[in-house]
């Protein structure tokens, strides 16, 4: 009797949690496959293309590393329903991008990712920015959030750490810093010539 | 089988645990409005402020979150206290304003702070849960503001073989099962070392009244500063793990010993005395063969560290039995399972065995405490045999209140000691217990104070008490506990009194070893002390809280307890501290819109001093969990395939069998 209930909650829950893993996995790829259109479509005069009738958000830019053959649609917006389709975006008044995306699904590549990298962001209207990753650094989530305040010459990407992690919700963050290629946008850092 | 068994079952629960929601402890948990999600308020710093003058302690904890979500919200959060903690403050500041909280009755509180909260007034509200776990909500936090939560509250200093002991407890750790009446909070489910490494600054204020021969940390490094007065402690890193709690420990001079002390306080046209006695320590040793009776406890709570305290404490006690003495090993999770069918004389042979079946327990499973108490206490009393029963655990259980009713019940002519083993240890719980049980606490929360406060244990079960002990008052005195209980070697007996006329000497007499024994602690002596009329009102309440275990009404009871709560302005289950801001709250709107200004934002921000308009975002939630969904469900289908294929072998076994 207590075999016949274990068997069947053991079956239903298995089936049940395999189901969850696997709608998450199958939403990430769709999602990315079901924006290109919308993508495509934007451009500067037309920025806000909704990719399907009631979806959360929009594509904003393509993340590009072409060594890694890694192309991510960024979707407008940084929170829990919109991280489930791409990566996401959030910017501050002073030009700060922040890009958070799962762990498990669209940023799974940036377990490998080191400091001296370069990828490309092409932004709707066509521009395309070319990025270093300057640092790589694990925080605790609890202690340590995100300036958005700073200026454009930063770049900030966001997933959970550790990647091997079984079980999900932990403090921990991977945070990569990404600075211009070609030195600083902005005039803030260099040195005062004499 | 049974073996088998539990592995099923633990990876059953592996499988289901997601499924419960948890919240973590002290961390401030925000709901906004209308959407029934929430996320935690990021908790920028914790701030603990202790004065402690002779053996009373005043703490002040602040706590400074930040609302990182863009939505008006209301947090709330769960915290532990020290024992015996007798709280008298709350004060709250949201953004630039301060309201302080006033003691109200519980139900009218939550009224008073609902009716606030509906209006858009900044609010706040603290109701105890348990004896020492405690829970703040605040209301109408703006996005981005900076929120500040300080509670005051009063507790005593324990004193026990020679040595003064201060604990701020850091962490609440989870207990098993549910929190009863506590609106759906549940403690977290959590995994050991997973417990938070968030900043702490902690300070101690320390005028014990007499020189000290030494003053430490047991688990923290610290910097103290002495002036001829008063020493002066501080964390020595501020980034030292706050998952253990803070212990201080301060030793008096030897050549000077302390037998007794008498703190004094006129409030309210009364006065208030503490008395803290320490027996003389050339009492003769008792040759009374012990009939003991070691408990420990094994559930999945004591897994790693604490089980191996456990381990150890017990291994000790059982080296430490005379010729002579009988006793028996119980060991329980959700079940329970003794050694020996009932005491076995302690022979060589037989101490051989419990150490072997000490040496091979492992943690597991839930924590029912009950039977192995109920066990204990129920084999038959021997003649001439003193019962002891050595209860080691972590006391992380719900259903407190049972047990207590049940040791009450059943004790008898035993005595019941607890080794409370462990961090997060429910130590008021523990400390109860033993009261009941007429015994003692002990405290053990690193592998490295075993031998000493378990040889501390060891020379209490082994020497004789004071006992018949009587006061004599100076005149009409209330006094808590009403029953004084035994005296044992290095344990304080702790009494205090109210009356309207108490200035006089007070006279300690007692039995020890069958004569007569007496003390007298002149009223010159008396020091004056704040703290000590919120130390008399505590007992009070827990004294007359404690009349439910002897059937009396609860009517009743509430009825007393708010009395004592409202006159002395004590947190307690009945009364609540509630806040109010008078001034009425900007609109949201406007509010909201002010958040949005990019033009106020400040430069060369920095995390420590933030106002209520940076531009801090929390981090994202980054993990999808569909790894660890298809993990579980992966391993429930493994399960499955190992349940059938468990089930034909066991029949093909049994053919076998019938076969042969």
């Amino acid at each position: 009797m207590i075999r016949s209930l274990l068997l069947v909650s053991l079956l239903a829950g298995g089936l049940w949690q395999i189901g969850q893993g696997g709608l998450v996995q199958v939403k990430a790829l769709m999602g990315q496959l079901l924006l290109e259109r919308a993508f495509a479509a934007a451009d500067a005069d037309e920025p806000v293309q909704i990719p399907w009738p009631g979806a959360l958000s929009h594509p904003v830019a393509r993340l590009h590393l072409p060594d890694r053959g890694i192309r991510r649609l960024v979707l407008d917006g940084a929170n829990s329903p919109v991280l489930a389709w791409g990566p996401g975006m959030e910017s501050g008044p002073n030009g700060h991008h922040l890009i958070a995306a799962h762990r498990d699904t669209h940023f799974r590549f940036l377990e490998h990712v080191e400091p001296g990298e370069t990828m490309s962001v092409e932004w709707v209207d066509g521009s395309v920015e070319h990025w270093r990753v300057a640092e790589r650094e694990v925080v605790d989530s609890r202690t340590t959030a995100i300036d958005m305040g700073l200026e454009a010459d930063q770049l900030t990407l966001v997933t959970c750490y550790p990647f091997t992690a079984t079980t999900s919700g932990g403090p921990l963050r991977l945070v990569l810093t990404l600075t211009p290629e070609n030195g600083p946008l902005t005039t803030d850092h260099r040195l005062p010539k004499k | 089988m049974y073996n088998f068994k539990r592995i099923i079952i633990m990876a059953w629960l592996l499988i289901v645990s997601p499924m419960l929601a948890a919240d973590q402890p002290a961390q401030l948990w925000l709901h906004s409005g209308g959407d029934s999600e929430r996320h935690p308020a990021m908790l920028l710093e914790t701030d603990v402020d202790i004065e402690v003058s002779g053996m009373l302690g005043y703490t002040l904890v602040t706590q400074r979150f930040v609302n990182t979500s863009d939505q008006w919200a209301e947090g709330r959060y769960l915290f532990p206290l020290p024992d015996d903690s007798a709280v008298e403050s709350l004060r709250i500041q949201i953004g630039d304003r301060v309201i302080e909280g006033e003691i109200q009755e519980r139900g009218q509180a939550r009224e008073t702070y609902r009716t606030a909260r509906n209006q858009g007034q900044a609010t706040g509200l603290v109701e105890q849960q348990s004896a020492n776990v405690f829970t703040t909500r605040v209301a109408n936090i703006a996005p981005g503001e900076t929120v500040d939560i300080q509670i005051g509250f009063r507790q005593t200093v324990q004193y026990r073989h020679g040595r003064f002991n201060l604990v701020f407890p850091t962490t609440v750790a989870p207990r098993f099962g549910q929190v009863p009446g506590s609106d759906g909070m549940t403690t977290p489910v959590r995994e050991a070392g997973q417990a938070g490494d968030r900043a702490l600054s902690l300070r101690v204020e320390l005028r014990p009244g007499m020189e000290l021969a030494a003053l430490q940390s047991s688990h923290h490094l610290i910097e103290t500063d002495y002036n001829g007065e008063r020493w002066l402690v501080t964390m020595a890193d501020e980034h030292q793990p706050i998952s253990r709690d803070f212990e201080l420990e301060w030793i008096p001079d030897p050549s000077r010993p302390i037998h007794g002390v008498v703190f004094q306080q006129h409030l309210g046209g009364l006065d208030h005395l503490l008395l803290m006695m320490v027996p003389p320590e050339e009492f003769t040793s008792d040759r009374t063969p012990r009939e003991q009776i070691l408990i420990i406890d094994t559930s999945g709570s004591m897994r790693g560290d604490p089980m191996d305290q456990a381990r150890r404490s017990l291994l000790f006690a059982l080296e430490k039995l005379r010729p002579g003495d009988r006793f028996n090993v119980i060991e329980f999770n959700h079940r329970t399972q003794a050694l020996f069918d009932q005491p076995v004389a302690a022979t060589n042979a037989n101490i051989h065995r419990a150490s072997r079946f000490v040496e091979n327990l492992r943690a597991g499973g839930g924590t029912v405490m009950g039977p192995s108490l109920n066990k204990a206490m129920s084999y038959a009393e021997r003649e001439g045999f003193i019962r002891q029963i050595v209860f080691i655990t972590d006391g992380l259980i719900h259903n407190e209140d049972e047990v207590s009713a049940q040791v009450r019940r059943e004790i008898g002519n035993s005595r019941l000691f607890n080794v409370g083993i462990g961090h997060g240890v429910n130590s008021q719980f523990l400390t109860d217990l033993a009261r009941y049980g007429r015994g003692t606490y002990t405290r053990i929360a690193d592998l490295d104070q075993i031998n000493q406060r378990m040889g501390e244990l060891i020379v209490q079960l082994g020497t004789p008490v004071l006992h018949d002990i009587e006061l004599h008052w100076p005149g009409e005195a209330e006094i808590y506990p009403s029953r004084i209980p035994d005296l044992y070697t290095g344990e304080p007996l702790v009494v205090s009194a109210r009356g309207e006329q108490l200035m006089g000497d007070v006279l300690v007499t007692g039995l020890s070893d069958g004569r007569p024994w007496q003390q007298k602690i002149p009223m010159e002596s008396f020091q004056l002390a704040g703290g000590v009329a919120a130390h008399w009102a505590r007992a009070g309440l827990r004294s007359r809280l404690d009349e439910r275990f002897n059937g009396a009404d609860p009517g009743l009871i509430r009825e007393s307890v708010l009395d004592l709560a409202l006159e002395y302005q004590l947190l307690s289950p009945f009364t609540s501290l509630v806040a109010v801001d008078q001034t009425p709250r900007r609109t949201r709107q406007a509010a909201l819109r002010r958040h949005d200004l990019p033009t106020d934002l400040p430069h060369g921000r920095e995390l420590a001093g933030v106002g209520d308009r940076v531009m801090m975002r929390a981090m994202p939630a980054t993990d999808a969990g569909s790894e660890s969904s298809l993990l579980r469900g992966a391993l429930a289908l493994l399960l499955i395939g190992l349940l059938l294929g468990h089930k034909r072998m066991t029949r093909d076994v049994e053919h076998e069998e019938e076969r042969s």
